[in-house]
């Protein structure tokens, strides 16, 4: 082979070498350790550990709490992904024109985005303060009487929902912008003077165009919810009795409360494979389906 | 033409990498010690003590650097526990009192017995000294302790016409704080409540609630620590956590979300809260005036003790100098500006000697009491942290409306079987 | 010109106001509520009213507290600096991949994306220690290295940046490789500036990460000289007593940079009138 073609066949290595390099040194390594910490009785701080095989797996299937919190992590995930997405996807569309004041109402939605997701979850436990916050005053004003949000059962997870959404929608907005740019104007001009009407321009044209953004933004929120624990851990603390507990609250509090770090890794491992399996399922799912 | 621009950008980020491993630190002229001590961030004023201590033992020890680090408090915990499982990243470090036992246990303090005056060791209280043992060993020296009272609202109670009691002998039974907190506790016109009559310091936390259970005659764990079925969930103490949980829920004379600094703004008429709140409420909310009542009992008077020790990392390159700013920080002399500083019930009887005023009148002689004659410390056992976070579960159930019994026991059930696991 | 009719118009102004109210409500409380001293932060939320929303004695109390005497700059400045040299290099390093990814078919190409994507769905919690260990290792624990160098290669942005990629039109690779272009020159002359308003998302969202990073930099560094935003402000909270004015009025000086960078990054995103390269 030529030096050229050699060239030619080293190129795609290249090019992903350096990220991958990093990715290595920096996550590889430490998942590959910490996941096999799974199979062990692995005492955290002093560092003492004893294999185990599947022990920790047996213990933690065997536990109710986990089930509980597996529960929890379907129905948070499954409501607040979809929700997310598609609002933060109409939003795009919303404001993605050439009016006048549109540039001041995508920086007002990308406020949420601004604050870091633990002040958030700050500000808005004193929202949801049942006797001193905004919502209740807020809800008074239109007459309807004060609820107690984070400290009810029924309305904990709920609470948590809204925040949650109100934070992403921001944040995903700004990656379905970058999407909508790359669909020029033209298209859309050239199909309304075909008497197509918005609504099946968006569907028939701009959908399918937006795909891979769409699996981007479907797949990545996938894994930063079924990661995300936070507003969880500051606004209820997986309560009341239990209702926000999610799996990924269990595993820090099994690696920060209890020091196992050996059954918090094997509750990590399963929510890995949980988030495997969905994952291919969008894959499969959303394949792009116009290629131009 | 596009090698080259590939090649340099390579090389560049793998220069970005390989420029780390070079890096050295500039040596000082003599070779320094470097000692990490590990604080809670206490902010001001309080961490001036801390700032003292390490600046008088850079002067008396030229040749030690020290390297403070102040970790904010609701992740203090995990830092500390990073640093420790990686075996490295700190020296010297604050422990909270019943983290003796797990640490202890998992065998990452270094013995101190060896750089102790047994003499000095004396003038600690006995709670403190015992607190601080495990194994046989001395682990921690106490530097600092905690006491409890009821703050009450001078003008709120004038004008319902209570009178709490002020001497220890004659203090209020829980009912009778009831019904004082009942008559207290105002309603707004749309339903929420403007002033809630109790509020309590830490909301959900065994060393807060224990005490309860234990003035109720309750005991937190059995004698040789192995078990806590009967001990924690016996009728006693299902009946006091219960009680409490109807403060927040029957009586509904406490909030079920904590209400920021209720007591300071003038939300709550009674907050039974810590020593160190005397001189917090005093400099940030000047114009609520209070006085103290005791802690409440059922049976017997129980009062919650505890808070800060300093330990050595076992694996420390450097124990003797460690050991010595872990004496530095805690010895008789440093208690004295600890406490005028910090206002931490103190730990050892010269400092309690060295104010005579303060411990002999009101506030301060409350707590002198209390921590002489009603303290109870928290139980001793290397399960501590799922002990607490179990419990902590069940009486944030109970006030978010559940029943008692059923917590105690799923909470005593899931404890013993860690307990099981300790004792292999 | 757009057929549409001005009560349409209308209707979309409301709408997009009303959620803009939604979005900005929860900032607009605590930025009141940075303004006012710490006992009348709560005072006004019930009932509802102007004051609510405005500080009935405003006061810089809590601004002059933080940016004197605990030098939150300071910490501003580091977390400005990390996130910048993150989002730099990063943008770099994880464009290459992601183009890598999106334009060759090469042995192990899906194995080695899966294998990206697996590294964030696994909890920081859960690797921390092994991460700090190989970062000590390096020698960079309590140094501004640890926290640039392990956050620069990023699955996220190399997701992100080769669905970008993938886009691109064959056609136009092929044409740049008929005419001698090397590999290297058409990520570089061709496909950046096509992907430029995914460049311009993934870094600002990068950069968005870095500012708000907190579990690491708690972990990785212990002097006060290398302490980022976050961890400056969560020492607001301690045992005792939240000093709610300092940390709200933190976190609403944290909030602006990234206002100010979002704002002046708009025109990357208004839709463009003109195509892609394909004018024929």
């Amino acid at each position: 082979m030529s030096a050229k073609g050699a060239a030619r066949q080293a190129a795609p290595y290249l090019f992903v070498a350096p990220a991958l390099l990093g990715l290595a040194l920096f996550k590889f390594y430490p998942i590959a350790v910490g996941l096999t910490a799974s199979f062990f009785d692995y005492e955290a701080i002093s560092g003492r550990a004893a294999w185990i095989g599947l022990g920790n797996y047996r213990e933690l299937l065997a536990d109710p709490l986990f089930w509980r919190a597996c529960w929890n992590t379907f129905l948070f995930n499954a409501v607040v992904t979809p929700l997310q997405v598609v609002l933060a996807l109409g939003l795009a569309v919303l404001v993605n024109r050439h009016l006048p004041g549109m540039t001041v109402f995508r920086s007002m939605f990308f406020v949420p985005a601004v604050i870091s997701l633990v002040v958030a979850s700050i500000i808005w436990d004193l929202i949801y303060n049942p006797d001193n916050g905004l919502a209740n005053s807020l809800l008074a004003v239109v007459g309807i009487p004060p609820q107690p949000f984070l400290v009810s059962a029924r309305q904990a997870m709920g609470a948590v929902i809204a925040m949650v959404t109100w934070k992403g929608i921001a944040y995903w907005m700004v990656i379905f912008l970058a999407g909508l740019h790359a669909i020029p104007g033209v298209f859309r001009e050239a199909a309304l003077i075909d008497g197509a009407s918005s609504w099946q321009f968006f569907w028939r044209v701009t959908l399918p165009l937006l795909v891979r953004t769409i699996v981007f933004v479907v797949v990545a929120n996938t894994a930063i919810n079924f990661l995300l624990f936070a507003p969880m851990y500051i606004m209820t603390q997986g309560g009341p009795s239990d209702s926000t507990t999610v799996l990924m609250f269990e595993v820090y509090r099994n690696a920060f409360v209890y020091f196992r770090l050996g059954y918090a890794s094997a509750v990590s491992t399963l929510l890995l494979v949980i988030m495997l399996v969905v994952v291919v399922v969008q894959f499969r799912v959303l394949r792009p389906r116009v290629e131009y | 033409m596009g090698m080259t621009r590939r090649t340099f950008a390579k090389t560049a980020t793998l220069g970005v990498l390989g420029a780390g491993t070079l890096r050295s630190r500039p040596l000082a002229a003599q070779e320094k010690i470097t000692l990490k001590y590990l604080s809670v961030a206490r902010g001001e004023p309080r961490r001036q003590a801390i700032l003292q201590v390490v600046e008088r033992f850079e002067k008396a020890h030229p040749t030690i650097k020290i390297e403070l680090s102040e970790v904010p408090f609701d992740q203090y915990f995990q830092k500390v526990s990073v640093a420790l499982a990686a075996g490295s990243g700190v020296d010297t470090f604050d422990v909270d009192s019943p983290l003796v036992a797990p640490y202890g246990h998992q065998d990452v303090l270094l013995p101190l017995d060896d750089y102790v005056d047994k003499k000095d060791w004396e003038d600690f209280l006995e709670q403190d000294r015992q607190i601080a043992t495990y194994g046989g060993k001395i682990l921690t020296l106490p530097w600092s302790s905690s006491s409890q009272a009821v703050f009450y609202n001078l003008d709120m109670l004038k004008e319902a016409g209570i009178t709490p009691p002020s001497a220890p002998d004659n203090r209020w039974t829980w009912a009778q704080l009831l019904e004082a907190a009942k008559k207290l506790t105002k309603k707004a016109p749309d339903g929420t409540t403007e002033i809630y009559g109790f509020v309590v310091e830490q909301v959900d936390r065994p060393y807060q609630i224990l005490p309860l259970l234990q003035s109720n005659g309750a005991q937190a764990i059995s004698p040789d620590g192995s078990k806590t079925a009967g001990f924690l969930n016996s009728p006693e103490a299902v009946e006091a956590l219960q009680f409490y949980g109807d403060l927040y829920n029957k009586h509904a004379v406490s909030p079920k979300k904590p209400i920021p600094d209720a007591f300071g703004r003038g939300q709550a008429a009674l907050f039974l809260a810590n020593s160190p709140h005397v001189n917090q409420i005093r400099r940030l909310f000047p114009q609520t005036r209070w006085a103290l009542t005791p802690h409440p009992s059922f049976k017997k008077p129980v009062t919650p003790t505890g808070a800060w020790h300093v330990g050595v990392f076992k694996k420390t390159k450097h124990p003797k100098e460690a050991a010595a700013l872990a004496l530095a920080y805690s010895n008789a002399e440093q208690a004295k500006d600890n406490f005028k500083i910090m206002n931490y019930t103190p730990v050892r009887k010269s400092t309690f000697e060295a104010f005579p005023d303060e411990f002999r009148q009101p506030p301060n002689s409350l707590f002198y009491y209390e921590i002489t004659k009603t303290a109870v410390r928290r139980p001793s056992t290397p399960a501590w942290r799922e002990y607490e976070d179990l419990l902590r579960t069940a009486i944030r159930n109970v006030i978010d409306g559940g029943d008692a019994k059923k917590e105690l026991d799923t909470a005593v059930a899931r404890i013993d079987t860690v307990l099981a696991r300790y004792k292999k | 010109m757009e057929r549409r009719s001005l009560s349409a118009t209308l209707a979309l102004y409301a709408a997009l106001g009303l959620i803009a109210l939604l979005m900005v409500l929860p900032f607009l409380w605590a930025l009141g509520a940075s303004f006012r001293d710490n006992a009348e932060i709560f005072r006004y939320t019930r009932p509802l009213s102007v004051w609510t929303f405005v500080p009935r004695n405003p006061t810089l109390g809590g601004f002059a507290h933080i940016f004197g005497q605990d030098r939150f700059g300071r910490f501003m400045a580091n977390s400005l600096f990390v996130a910048l040299a993150v989002t730099a290099a990063g943008l770099f390093v994880n464009s290459l991949a992601g183009f890598g990814f999106a334009r060759f078919h090469f042995r192990g190409r899906d194995p080695l994306f899966a294998a990206v994507l697996v590294t964030f769905m696994v909890p920081l919690e859960i690797i921390v220690i092994p991460l700090y260990i190989v970062v000590r290792g390096f020698g960079w624990i309590d140094s501004y290295w640890a926290l640039v160098v392990p956050a620069i290669a990023d699955a996220f942005s190399i997701f992100l940046l080769r669905q970008f990629f993938q886009e691109l039109p064959q056609e136009l690779v092929d044409a740049a490789r008929i005419d001698g272009c090397g590999w290297f020159a058409i990520y570089w002359r061709i496909a950046l500036p096509l992907v430029k308003p995914a460049l311009v998302t993934a870094g600002l969202l990068a950069f968005i990460r870095q500012w708000d990073s907190f579990f690491w930099p708690l972990v990785a560094t212990s002097s006060p000289e290398y302490t980022v935003i976050q961890v400056g402000l969560a020492k607001y909270i301690t045992e005792f007593v939240t000093f709610w004015d300092r940390l709200l009025a933190g976190a609403v000086a944290a909030s602006v940079p990234v206002l100010v960078l979002y704002f002046v990054l708009q025109r990357y995103y208004v839709q463009g009138i003109s195509t892609t390269g394909l004018k024929t």
